[in-house]
């Protein structure tokens, strides 16, 4: 409770963040709400495709005649839940591992760190290209694991320097002095201590997983079912849209959609350094 | 049986660009209850002592001892004990403190893992230690974090977390050096008062005598250089009669308080000593020859033993010529009234 | 009895003592004048109507416990006080001439040939990848006027260097990282030295140091201060340093100055500041009687909420009502002793004193 006043108190101080917070609020609820409300038909009636915009179809028709404005509401929960899930996966397994192997230090973070660059060797976007086209799956955690290979070595390897540093802490000392458990170590002494930083990159890892997953579907690798901003880039490109102005609406919302979301994101994250760090949290 | 032993523990300090000895075949023993101040400048090992007693480092050679058992050998409910038993003050308090747990939550960790209290003991256990720390025990300091405190107050947050597992054994590493002077007596007062409450043993690192002098009453004192006690005895013996070159230097090169007496020149010896500051320790015959004002040829060539000098019991000294250190000239001034 | 209109005296400058500037021959060795100085920090004053008469030839120790604003007060002597920092009032003259008015090439100089600084951190002022005789070149370069021959120079600096206890050889064709923290510490008095300034200050010189470096650095303070005559005021919160080094002691509370004097008159007159003496009195010492020492209570306060009245009123045991109300002026005595304290000038309404 305090957190979420907090959290009130930091962003009505900043107002990009604020607007950021609220913009990603926004998305929150259309992805969760939208497609209850809102239905698509599936129209094959190519004498509604690509309507300019108008009281029933606020942005415009797509090429099948479905409003554009509704397939961005709809689409908006498949992009939003395999974000977060990989942002979830990503941050869950390169925190842990940069902390475990900057705490424990030795030939434990020596294995882990050789592990940690091969994967952050290998260029991420073509290996998650090739494994999806191999895989082929719909299931949001499926993909959201996917994508979360090329993502966690890096914040690994920030997390472990962060972890070196705090380990020679007088208080890690007073810690270890006092028997504390490993599992109490990592989780909380140092874990606190890297909150801010976790949290930004916990926001920027979402729209890092909305990029890769829309370029998934943009290049086709993804399985094209049901709809999402991916799919409407891909098929708006694919049916013509780029040949014709009428259509422009068709191409270019589902790209706002995503530059929106993004640039929220960003400015939200400016919040979350004065949220965790108590330092500044608190006067 | 001595509560803490350390026999003939040497251990070294390496890194990419140095490697040099911290310690070197050093034997301490503390008796329940005692304390013994470990005096010295930087460089000298107590810090590495400290450590070594608190299990935080494991020597190169020698052993550390706790109720008689090996404390690297210990397993299981013995080493939670000795876990308990030995407990470690810093030096700053603020970097003691972990800057993401409230002050309940800086004491209550230690309490629950080593399960001091039932769980729903803990947050009354929480203000008796905040009590006997004397600090505030309303649930508004209990939410505060360390950079809301003050010096003091986070030195005695961190005294009552050393204080909540129940301890027979404080290492006391440079406790009041960050601290305004004007705290410096109060945060000393409590740990004596702590020691005597509970019959807790000190080990109390400082570089400043006078510090040592009032906190170490009653106490043991050993001096060390570059890793190897020079001198060892009752604190009131050793700082009025000091029976080696070092320790005398120590005292005589201290500041003094009083303009009257600080103006005198400072013996010879100290001179010649600060002047020869820069002077690496000698890996052969007595480390501290290079400096010392007083060596003599058999001094750079045969490590003097430790000694017990004439006529003072339990008094030690690492020198082959103890009888040339001449007195300090410190005498207690008489109060100013005040 | 609280009154919730809390009168700010305001402090007197050195008023009294400007007359006696006039006519006391002693007095007109005035290098560096502080007139009713305040520095603040946004809101915070670090230093609230300090004045202080710095005279030629003297060696001054500036004391105080951490957050009392001696470091602040130390570098405004040179200007150096950088924003967020701010002059709010008052002046620093040197020889007449305020520092705030000067221009930035005449702050240069003065900085340079007449009130060198060696700061707390002495051992991170060299430049790593030139040899310590470079920067000593560099540094006659660029003050022509002061060393027309580079060679007059650079004996001078091995003069200094000798003062220092330092071989010229070890030190000129030397980078830094060969020399030791103390050795660079005195490598940058002798630079500091170089230009032949009136005034060295020095931050803290001694805090942080083993006690035979400490012994070191004192010897050599002095030994420069009665070889060159240079004025010295130095920063510290260590008492007994201030007992072998200073001539003159100003005291300094949260903020405010409050008292001045010689060093006998700071620790063994009879019109003391009662935190001078409690200072003294809780200071664990080789000499001291260990049952005679005394803690001072409570904590110094958050210069954002301050006490009315004297700030160190709460944790005074001579405190009378007035003391929680009004905060005391800074009383200059006929031989030069400055008190700020109501019971100590026999403003209480008692018997103060002792």
């Amino acid at each position: 409770m305090t957190f979420l006043r907090d959290l009130w108190r930091i962003a009505k101080s900043d107002k990009p963040a604020l607007i950021g917070g609220v913009v990603v609020l926004i998305y929150l609820v259309v992805a969760i709400v939208g497609p209850m409300v809102v239905h698509i038909g599936y129209q094959k009636n190519s004498s509604l495709a690509y309507l300019p915009p108008s009281l029933k179809y606020p942005l415009g028709t797509d090429f099948l005649g479905d409003s554009v404005l509704s397939e961005l509401i709809v689409g908006t929960r498949p992009i939003m839940e395999v974000g977060l899930a990989t942002a979830v996966m990503v941050v869950a397994v390169g925190v842990t591992v940069g902390l475990v192997a900057g705490y424990l230090g030795g030939a434990v973070d020596q294995i882990i760190m050789r592990i940690t660059d091969v994967f952050l060797t290998i260029p991420g976007l073509p290996l998650v290209i090739v494994i999806a086209s191999i895989v082929k799956t719909t299931n949001p955690l499926a993909l959201a694991g996917i994508l979360s290979i090329a993502g966690w070595a890096g914040l690994a390897r920030a997390v472990r320097s962060q972890a070196l540093s705090l380990r020679t802490s007088d208080f890690i000392d007073a810690a270890k002095v006092q028997g504390l458990p490993l599992r109490n170590m990592v989780g909380r002494q140092l874990l606190p201590n890297i909150g801010p930083y976790v949290a930004i990159h916990f926001l920027l890892a979402v729209t890092d997983a909305i990029y890769a997953e829309v370029g998934l579907y943009l290049l086709g690798v993804a399985p094209i079912t049901g709809t999402n901003w991916g799919i409407m880039i891909n098929l708006a490109i694919s049916q013509g849209a780029l040949y014709t102005s009428q259509s422009a609406f068709y191409l270019f919302s589902p790209m706002l959609a995503i530059v929106f979301l993004q640039v929220a994101l960003v400015y939200f994250s400016r919040a979350m350094d004065r949220l965790f760090n108590p330092r500044l949290r608190v006067q | 049986m001595s509560l803490l032993s350390v026999e003939h523990v040497t251990h070294r300090y390496q890194t990419a660009r140095d490697d040099r000895p911290v310690l070197r075949d050093v034997s301490v023993e503390i008796e329940p209850g005692q304390t013994l101040a470990v005096v010295g400048e930087s460089g000298c090992g107590k810090t590495t002592l400290g450590r070594a007693i608190t299990g935080l480092i494991q020597p190169a050679a020698g052993t550390v001892s706790f109720d008689g058992a090996d404390i690297w050998k210990l397993r299981g409910d013995d080493y939670r004990r000795y876990r308990r038993s030995v407990q470690l003050i810093h030096q700053d308090p603020y970097g003691a403190l972990n800057p993401g747990l409230t002050v309940q939550e800086t004491i209550a960790g230690g309490l629950r893992h080593q399960r001091i209290v039932p769980r729903r003991d803990v947050r009354g256990e929480v203000e008796r230690l905040l009590g006997l720390a004397g600090l505030d025990t309303s649930k508004p300091f209990l939410d505060r974090y360390p950079h809301q405190l003050s010096g003091g107050q986070r030195q005695r947050l961190v005294i009552a977390r050393a204080m909540a597992l129940r301890p027979s054994l404080l290492v006391a590493d440079e406790a009041v050096s960050m601290l305004d002077v004007s705290m410096r007596i109060s945060i000393l007062d409590l740990l004596k008062s702590l020691g005597e409450s509970h019959d807790l043993a000190y080990l109390f690192i400082s570089h400043d005598f006078g510090v040592v002098r009032y906190f170490a009453t009653g106490g043991r004192i050993i001096v060390m250089f570059f890793g190897v006690v020079v001198e060892s005895g009752p604190v009131e013996e050793v700082i009025a009669r000091p029976r080696h070159p070092y320790t005398y230097l120590l005292l005589d090169a201290i500041p003094e308080p009083d303009p009257r007496r600080a103006r005198r020149r400072r013996s010879d010896a100290t001179r010649i000593a600060t002047e020869r500051i820069e002077a690496y320790p000698a890996e052969v015959g007595c480390v501290f020859a290079n400096r010392c004002p007083f060596a003599r040829d058999r001094c750079h060539t045969d490590r003097p033993p430790s000694q017990q000098v004439d006529g003072a019991e339990g008094h030690w000294s690492a020198c082959w010529y103890p009888e040339v250190v001449p007195a300090v000239n410190v005498e207690t001034v008489d109060e100013e009234v005040v | 009895m609280a009154d919730d209109t809390t009168r700010q005296a305001p402090v007197t400058s050195m008023a009294p003592a400007a007359e006696l500037n006039g006519t006391d021959p002693d007095r007109q060795g005035s290098l560096l004048e502080v007139t009713d100085l305040t520095v603040g920090f946004g809101k915070v004053r670090a230093v609230e109507g300090v004045s202080l008469s710095i005279e030629q030839g003297k060696v001054y120790g500036l004391v105080g416990e951490s957050g009392c604003g001696k470091s602040t007060l130390a570098y405004s002597l040179l200007g150096l006080v950088q924003p967020p920092g701010r002059t709010v009032s008052g002046a620093v003259r040197f020889r007449g001439q305020d520092l705030a008015r000067m221009s930035y090439s005449g702050l240069r100089r003065l900085r340079a040939q007449h009130i060198a600084v060696v700061f707390q951190a002495a051992m991170s002022a060299f430049n790593p990848v030139i040899t310590i005789g470079a920067q000593v070149e560099h540094i006659l370069d660029a003050h022509p006027d002061v060393y027309p021959d580079r060679r007059e120079g650079r004996e001078h600096f091995e003069e200094l260097l000798r003062l220092v206890r330092l071989r010229p050889e070890q030190v000129w064709r030397t980078y830094e990282s060969r020399l030791s923290g103390g050795m660079k510490q005195r490598v940058a008095i002798a630079i500091a030295l170089l230009l032949k300034p009136e005034v060295l200050v020095l931050d803290e010189p001694t805090t942080a140091l083993d006690v035979l470096s400490q012994r070191l650095v004192i010897d050599i303070i002095r030994d420069l201060h009665d070889t060159l005559g240079t004025t010295v005021v130095f920063v510290t919160h260590d008492l007994a340093v201030v007992a072998e080094l200073a001539e003159r002691v100003a005291v300094m509370y949260a903020g405010r100055l409050v008292e001045s004097g010689t060093v006998e008159e700071i620790f063994f007159g009879d019109r003391r500041h009662p935190y001078v003496k409690a200072l003294i009195s809780a200071m664990p010492s080789v000499t001291a009687d260990p049952s005679s020492l005394r803690s001072i209570p409570g904590q110094v306060p958050d210069l954002n909420a301050l006490p009315p009245g004297c700030r160190f009123a709460p944790r005074c045991g001579f405190a009378q009502p007035i003391c929680h109300q009004v905060e005391p002026e800074l009383q200059m005595s006929a031989s030069g002793h400055a008190v700020s304290c109501h019971v100590v000038n026999n403003e209480s309404g008692e018997d103060g004193g002792e």
